[in-house]
């Protein structure tokens, strides 16, 4: 999303400097070490969503509790 | 007639009482597991760190909280609710019978309806307890 919103920027700029026409997304998207940014945030987002959906199954066995109504269950159990 | 005596019994003993339920043991079992849930959410983190992204567990915990007190009460008080209107039904109930047979006819020919309506009475009260 940040990275996006950076390269937005080269197509936002009103024009280009040395021409009245286009825009700067070609030499941006030629730049490697932009590319390799991306794919360490990339990786480091995948590690984060990894870690907090584990993070969240310390609460899956009790998810019952916001999930199910209390009362529904008790007459249920009751049955 | 015994089916009839114990009917007109529990009729009187177990009204507003909810019959259909599971045993004790299923209730302590189901209690006790919720008593569990309950420590492992008191013993919670209330802040926890995910690489660069810090968790602000305490308002979730805080919530669980109050809604597994709602769940362990919802079992703890039906048990004590149907126990205590079981106990208030059984003395309502020997303090009615006491009472009723206590009153006899004064006349054992019965010939006034005001005797004949008592003695029907004393009979209905040992007909509950026979």
């Amino acid at each position: 999303m940040i990275v996006e919103h950076f390269i937005s920027l080269a197509i936002q700029m009103p024009s280009r400097f040395d021409s009245p026409q286009g825009d700067y997304l070609v030499e941006i998207k030629d730049q490697f070490q932009l590319f390799g940014t991306i794919q360490r945030i990339t990786q480091n987002l995948d590690l984060i969503e990894s870690a907090s959906s584990n993070y969240l199954d310390q609460y899956k066995d009790i998810a019952f509790l916001w999930e199910k109504d209390l009362e529904t269950s008790f007459q249920d159990f009751l049955n | 007639m015994e089916i009839e005596n114990f009917d007109a019994m529990s009729v009187k003993i177990l009204d507003g009482i909810i019959t259909k339920h599971p045993d004790l043991d299923v209730f302590d079992a189901e209690i006790t597991r919720l008593y569990e849930y309950k420590s492992r959410i008191n013993n919670m983190k209330p802040s926890d760190d995910i690489g660069w992204l810090r968790v602000n567990s305490s308002p979730l915990i805080k919530e669980l909280q109050q809604i597994i007190n709602n769940w362990i009460d919802r079992y703890t008080s039906f048990l004590y609710q149907n126990t205590t209107k079981q106990l208030k039904n059984i003395q309502t109930f020997i303090k009615d019978v006491s009472d009723g047979i206590k009153v006899l006819p004064k006349d054992k020919e019965l010939s006034n309806e005001r005797d004949k309506q008592l003695l029907t009475k004393v009979m209905t009260h040992l007909r509950d307890v026979t």
